[in-house]
């Protein structure tokens, strides 16, 4: 049996586990080469680069992914030979690890959509070295004592003022039990201060104990509740000095991770739940025994947990949100390629890495974010001599920076290349017969490029490039509740920004036309769709109904409800009808026609004076038009309450349907 | 029951070492991400094969193995190191250290089961 196959089920983490260690590789191949290599820390992202090498080796052979095995296994050896002791020197080249790292990911790209694998012979024998050094193969583990890397920091964190503080932890079984393990320990104390070192000591019986060497900054202690779970220390020795700003120490692996006060606030929301579930049990109970239930009582309650709910629904979205670095450092890697590509020389600047967006938001952005910035690059700044020719640093800058406000997240990409030629957009926009104003500011200039099939590649050297895809970049952004804009001056450069949603909720819906108007329902929300034809309709006491499944299935034509003019639906011989509800009240919708399924951005209606029954949301398509989304449910009860009020009317009731809600 | 601990930093990578020894049959296995975690786990639990990664952030393995060897409590404890193809020159290294027994991975999931029955059944 194939390795493969035997794995099958494990393909999925395998793919996501690959791709946390590509992250980590491309984040300290970037690191690495901007810190310089003899840098103090340079050690340990190279053997960080190392373990995700081996990681990802060892996993490819595993499912027998022969190609991505070997370019692994090249890289390392590659690495193995320029670092034969974990110290890449001063001024060798990284470009295959770069190089190799891109072949990686396109590796198990090909695999992961079952594409024929990649040809890598070639890429392998080509960085392959004269015999390897056979010296020092794999990073030598320690005997005792501190590593280079271990006294560096020590070193690093005595000269910035911390106080060393030694701890010993003793673990039991009933402390692992409930999570008090020695990694737990020491993600605590790593947030409290630097590790230096953990090394494990023998104690009697089956018996051990970590001691931890910590440097804390002045100021900070170890909780002495922490004695509790069984850590040990001893009073701190006062030798408080000033200290100086952090050195950066080795980030984490790119995973959603959740913090734990997140966590403690989704339960406490839980906990609010369940009193208010047991509030209205008591209510129940008495009502039960023969008490009249208190209305207003039950209105508190549900009130109560309609906000309740609220909260808890923001709380889970809030632990989708991730940092934006890891985007950025992605777009480091495409900038570096493009610039070696072009012959540009350009420095990456990022602010508000640690700004959290959902992580949806974050992957959906990748692909506009990667072509402004790749625009940028090529287009926007110019070639070292040109930019020394116009009295700037040959170096060129591109910031990459994102700030929170409020529910939105703002973006954005700014270069200090050439700018925008606006005469010469404006003046190719005229030929291309599109109207456009005598000198078009910053917003025109940019409905101009984001006009669909304005630019050609003619049109992209006089624009710096900005034409190429700029509609597609916009209806992306668009799609996600973004919104672009740019401002640019000639010579100075040019700045892009998008403003997204914090949080997003996405859904599979069914796209509906009714008089003209295009609404959305939710996927979920449907039972079936059928078609009707329209002599097939009953009128029972002035509702409706069609026969559905050897029952009656009551009709909602949302023409009507919504009085939307133009229902060309009434006078079809057939038409479509949702039908939503449960399965033993189905109520059906009728529509003039289906305009097929689509995924779509929820966006909240807040403003209450927008707020219709029927109306869950609305979403913008991708050309911008904004489309209402249905709410199933309330259009049921809408339905059972038109009934009953033709019911109780004797059918003679003539009000608006819409009217009744 | 027999108890087995797998380490390895690679969450992937335990859950294929532990799907190519379901056929051993009543067996209970143990997690270890790190080797730090590694030696906490067998001091709490009893535990009668260990399956070791190399290769691991912060504590490498044949400083675990090291320190197993040191404590009387696992001085006979079957240790399996587990490396990955290209790692052959830390064998002797392993061996050296007490490794019961030394494998390369990628192995053939039917290959480690019969391997490592025949510890326990030694043991």
């Amino acid at each position: 049996m194939e390795p493969g196959q035997f794995f099958g089920g494990l393909m999925d983490d395998y793919f996501a586990e690959c791709d946390e260690h590509l992250a980590s590789l491309r984040r300290l191949l970037m690191e690495l080469e901007q810190d310089g290599v003899a840098r103090p820390f340079a050690e340990e992202r190279v053997r960080g680069i190392f373990r995700a090498l081996h990681t990802l080796k060892g996993l490819s052979g595993m499912v027998g992914f022969a190609e991505s095995e070997a370019v692994a296994h090249a890289l390392e050896e590659w690495l193995r030979g320029a670092a034969p002791d974990g110290f890449v020197p001063p001024g060798a080249s990284l470009d295959p690890l770069f190089e190799g790292t891109a072949l990686l990911e396109r590796c198990l790209q090909a695999r992961r959509t079952d594409a024929a694998p990649l040809e890598v012979d070639a890429f392998v024998s080509r960085i392959r070295r004269a015999p390897p050094e056979p010296a020092g193969a794999a990073p030598a583990p320690p005997a005792s004592g501190l590593t280079a890397a271990e006294a560096l920091r020590l070193e690093a964190a005595r000269a910035r003022g911390d106080r060393v503080q030694e701890l010993e932890f003793v673990p039991t079984p009933e402390g692992v039990a409930r999570g008090v393990g020695v990694e737990a320990v020491r993600g605590r104390l790593s947030e409290l201060g630097e590790i230096l070192q953990v090394v494990p000591r023998v104690l009697p019986g089956r018996g051990v104990a970590f001691r931890f060497v910590v440097a804390l900054a002045e100021g900070r202690d170890v909780p002495e509740g922490w004695r509790a779970d069984g850590l040990s220390w001893e009073a701190p020795r006062a030798e408080p000095r000033e200290a100086a700003a952090p050195v950066p120490g080795a980030a984490a692996s790119n995973v959603v991770r959740v913090g734990l006060p997140r966590l403690d606030e989704l339960l406490r929301m839980v906990g609010e739940l369940v009193i208010s579930r047991s509030r209205l049990n008591d209510l129940l109970r008495g009502s039960w025994n023969g008490g009249a239930v208190p209305l207003d009582a039950l209105e508190e309650i549900n009130a109560g947990m309609e906000r309740q709910l609220r909260d808890l629904r923001e709380g889970v979205m809030r632990v989708r949100l991730v940092a934006v670095g890891e985007a950025f450092e992605r777009m480091r890697f495409v900038v570096r390629d493009v610039a070696v590509g072009a012959g540009k020389d350009v420095r990456v600047e990022m602010r508000g890495q640690d700004t959290e967006l959902d992580k949806l938001v974050v992957e959906r952005m990748l692909e506009p974010l990667l072509h402004l910035v790749r625009n940028a690059v090529s287009h926007g700044i110019e070639r070292p001599a040109e930019r020394e020719a116009a009295g700037k640093p040959r170096q060129g800058r591109l910031l990459l920076a994102a700030s929170a406000a409020g529910e939105r997240v703002r973006v954005e990409v700014a270069d200090d290349g050439r700018g925008i030629d606006r005469d010469a957009v404006a003046a190719r926009a005229r030929e291309q017969g599109l109207a456009v104003a005598e000198a078009p500011d910053d917003a025109a200039l940019l409905e101009i490029l984001c006009t669909p099939g304005f630019s050609t590649r003619e049109v992209a050297d006089l624009a710096s490039g900005r034409g190429i895809g700029m509609d597609v970049v916009r209806s992306t952004l668009r799609a996600l509740g973004g919104e672009l804009s740019m401002s640019t001056e000639a010579g100075r450069g040019t700045r892009f920004a998008v403003e997204l949603p914090l949080t997003l909720m996405i859904v599979d819906a069914l796209l509906v036309r009714i008089g003209g108007q295009t609404m959305a329902v939710p996927q979920p929300a449907l039972l079936e769709v059928i078609q009707v034809e329209a002599d097939e309709v009953v009128t029972l006491e002035n509702n409706e109904v069609v026969r559905y499944r050897g029952k009656v299935l009551p009709l909602l034509r949302l023409g009507r409800l919504f009085a939307l003019d133009g229902d060309e639906g009434e006078a079809r011989a057939s038409f479509p009808v949702l039908v939503v509800g449960s399965e033993a009240q189905p109520t059906g919708l009728a529509v003039d026609r289906l305009a097929g399924l689509r995924e779509i951005v929820v966006r909240p209606l807040a403003d209450p004076l927008v707020a219709v029954p029927g109306i869950a949301a609305a979403t913008e398509l991708g050309d911008g038009r904004v489309c209402l989304i249905l709410d199933a449910a309330e259009l049921v009860q809408l339905g059972q309450r038109m009934r009953e009020a033709a019911a109780v009317s004797g059918g003679a009731s003539s009000r608006s349907p819409a009217g009744v809600a | 029951m027999t108890s087995i601990l797998v380490v390895d930093d690679s969450a992937t990578m335990r859950r294929m070492v532990m799907a190519a020894l379901r056929g051993l049959g009543d067996v209970g296995f143990h997690e270890a991400q790190s080797g730090l975690e590694a030696i906490e786990r067998l001091s709490v639990e009893p535990v009668d094969l260990v399956l070791l990664d190399l290769n691991m952030p912060d504590m490498h393995g044949l400083e675990v193995l090291r320190f197993l060897r040191s404590h009387r409590a696992f001085e006979t404890l079957p240790v399996v190191v587990l490396t990955t193809r290209g790692d052959e020159e830390s064998r002797a290294a392993a061996l050296g250290e007490g490794a019961t027994l030394y494998l390369t991975k990628p192995f053939a999931p039917g290959d480690l089961a019969p391997r490592v029955r025949e510890l326990l059944e030694r043991g």
